[in-house]
């Protein structure tokens, strides 16, 4: 496969099956030519031209106090892999302090949604004590570009932290320092990562863990350092461009939230129908090992919100044998959301699976060790994100190092997702004893909850934002700083939605941001979890929203619907709850409704708590 | 590279190897012997050996096969 012909299947058609195909490509190993020249593509007026490139371009800016030039084409080539198009800024060598400072510098004016702040790439070439003192001070002066970005920025920023060098003065003797080289970068990376973690200004973008994972030569003695002083070798910035990716995808809705396995050679070692139960390999030495810890590193993406399901070709009662009688089984029964064990063919069944989880098959990350069957799957599904391995420990390294699950944060909800689903289904149980909708809808007991500008749910509501493509109108996508600001601006309102019924607590399910503007309520942003629909919540939030602005004294309410790939079901949302249609085109539609609003919109078998207090 | 020359250090043996010695017929060759055998191969041949073959390396006749399959020729004393 050469650049040329990977180019070409990009200017045809710019979406999963061409990108599948680069990814296949990439993974294989290209030349060096030819990876810049898709780079180059990539970087260029052409991939911008095309209808569908907004939908799945981010907009990055780096800045250092050095160079990172080198990291510009694998960045390309990385977003790319989880599906998106960087359009990157690059500010000119050393230009940090003044490209953050001035409102009108490049980097402000690329309009970026993620910035890159490389500040101390260079420290090892200012003379400089290392001692403790020096620390706050050297501290301080990086964590003074991040204040002055934020004057004039609210998105995503990285904040990457300092690589030790080779230099150590005092060789064996340096940990006897007070401090040492090596002890100094940590000393200020724990330091950065506790302004991060305390202000929620930026994210670490931790190059010291990356450096300790590239194992190659020393930052300051290779020859890209010594001919273009860019402090960083080709290893070192491919692994910073799949972290970079990962935080993009995760702030533009482009991680992954489900994990489909097969069974047999997956996740325990030979075939159950062929083996037996009791000659799988799981647990023990080696290779039984090999499953256990990639059981438990599929356990714990679960534990932090990430749905499990099985698509495998098995009988059904055998698979289930396996997890009842092999107690060294990590992943229990109940840990599964949705199963396709079954003999058809694995594309049927991911495609039924997601529609009953009522997620995106973008949504999914599948591991298959026969490659047979990953190739059939990736030809009728590109959107489907495969593991390529078929060796176990392959593909326990690539799980653990794949970052295709990362999120901004981690909530509440998250944890109770996997609960969600289990009472999803006793609820379609229900479902199938009532005699009427209606009935079955008033049994569920189904308790709404608002609330306004609730300070302690920004992570929550800014990953709602970032996470909800199908029953999103605007997709408009927003980071933790964003949100808190608007929820201190006087003309904004940041709303959320939670529910609970008998069966389970969701948690926050739903987010709306308005904006006062001439005496009406603009909804900027309405969204709502999807594993909630059919059950009216979105309406009583809408509902709740209405007597709200009613109260504080709007003349009106406008609402917007701006199309996505994947929102069509919310097209006429605002018509079914009463508003009257303003202007209407294929991508985009607008509303308003006079208030106060004729007619309840909130169902009667819904039991609305009064909003909190503002907090 | 000969068999030999690979195998003879990692199972503390001067006495020349066969294809058909295996794990039942060299009592040296135990778990540690193993491990040194696989990461043997790896540094010849520059690669990592996947689960697979790792598992199926019981005989010099699998070391000469796995070998191979990695593009290293390992030659044997006739018997």
């Amino acid at each position: 496969m050469n650049a040329k012909h990977l180019i070409g299947q990009l200017e045809a058609d710019a979406g999963w099956r061409s990108l599948r195909i680069v990814q296949k490509a990439l993974r294989g190993g290209m030349s060096r030519p030819e990876s810049l020249a898709l780079a180059r593509f990539l970087a260029g007026e052409k991939i911008r031209s095309r209808a569908d490139f907004a939908a799945r371009s981010v907009r990055v800016a780096v800045a250092s106090d050095t160079s990172l030039d080198n990291l510009a084409d694998p960045l390309a080539l990385r977003l790319l892999e989880r599906g998106m198009f960087g359009v990157q800024y690059h500010a000119p060598f050393a230009q940090l302090a003044l490209e953050t400072r001035n409102p009108d510098s490049g980097l402000f004016q690329h309009k970026p949604e993620v910035v890159v702040l490389a500040p101390l790439t260079g420290i090892w070439q200012k003379p400089a004590g290392t001692s403790p003192e020096k620390v706050a001070q050297v501290v301080e002066e990086a964590w003074s570009h991040v204040t002055a970005l934020r004057k004039n920025f609210d998105g995503l920023v990285l904040l990457q932290n300092v690589v030790p060098v080779e230099n150590r003065p005092f060789g064996i003797l340096e940990s006897r320092r007070n401090l040492g080289h090596a002890d100094f970068a940590r000393a200020v990376n724990l330091q950065m990562s506790q302004c991060c973690r305390e202000t929620g200004e930026a994210f670490v973008l931790d190059a010291q863990w990356l450096a300790g994972q590239s194992g190659t030569v020393w930052p300051g003695l290779h020859k890209q350092q010594l001919m273009a002083s860019r402090p960083f070798t080709d290893e070192l910035a491919n692994l910073l461009a799949i972290e970079i990716a990962a935080f993009c995808a995760a702030r533009k809705g482009f991680a992954r939230k489900c994990l489909v396995l097969d069974l047999d050679n997956t996740l325990w070692g030979g075939v159950v129908g062929e083996d037996g139960v009791a000659g799988l390999q799981i647990g023990g030495g080696f290779p039984g090992n090999i499953y256990t810890e990639l059981q438990k590193e599929i356990g714990a993406l679960h534990e932090r919100g990430v749905t499990l399901a099985i698509v495998s070709k098995n009988n059904e009662a055998d698979a289930w044998e396996v997890f009842n009688q092999r107690p060294e089984m990590v992943l229990k029964r109940a840990d599964f959301s949705a199963h396709r064990i079954n003999w058809q063919d694995k594309a049927s069944n991911l495609r039924e699976l997601a529609a009953e989880l009522n997620l995106g098959l973008d949504a999914i990350v599948m591991l298959d060790d026969n490659p047979v069957e990953r190739d059939w799957i990736e030809a009728a599904l590109p959107e489907v994100d495969i593991c390529p391995a078929s060796d176990p420990l392959e593909m326990l390294r690539w799980l653990v190092t794949c970052r295709r699950f990362d999120m901004l944060a981690i909530t509440r909800e998250d944890a109770l997702r996997a609960k969600s689903y289990a009472a999803a289904e006793e609820r379609s149980r229900l479902a199938t004893q009532s005699s009427n909708l209606e009935e079955y809808l008033a049994s569920l007991g189904t308790q709404v909850e608002i609330g306004c500008n609730t300070s302690t749910q920004i992570s929550r509501l800014a990953q709602l934002t970032q996470k909800t493509n199908q029953f999103n109108l605007t997709t408009r996508r927003y980071t933790e700083s964003e949100i808190q600001e608007r929820m201190q601006n006087p003309s904004w309102r940041v709303f959320w939605c939670a529910c609970r019924d008998r069966f389970a607590d969701e948690g926050i399910i739903g987010a709306a941001l308005i904006e006062i503007k001439d005496g009406e309520w603009a909804i900027d942003t309405f969204l709502m979890s999807c594993r909630i629909l059919g059950r009216g919540v979105e309406k009583a939030f809408l509902g709740a929203i209405c007597d709200q602005a009613h109260r504080s004294g709007a003349k009106a309410l406008r609402g917007e619907f701006i199309r996505s790939a994947k929102n069509s079901q919310t097209e006429n949302f605002f018509e079914t709850c009463g508003f009257t249609a303003e202007e209407r085109t294929a991508d985009f539609a607008s509303w308003h409704l006079v208030l106060p609003a004729s007619g309840g919109l909130i169902p009667k078998w819904i039991a609305l708590q009064p909003p909190k207090p503002e907090t | 590279m000969t068999v030999d020359e690979l195998l003879q250090p990692i199972l503390n043996t001067t006495a020349p190897l066969h294809l058909d010695d295996s794990r039942e017929t060299i009592p040296a060759w135990d778990s540690l012997a193993q491990i040194n055998i696989v990461a043997a191969i790896e540094d010849a041949v520059g690669a990592e050996l996947s689960t697979a073959e790792v598992l199926s390396l019981k005989s010099v006749a699998k070391v000469v096969e796995v070998s191979r399959a990695h593009g290293l020729e390992l030659t044997i004393t006739a018997r």
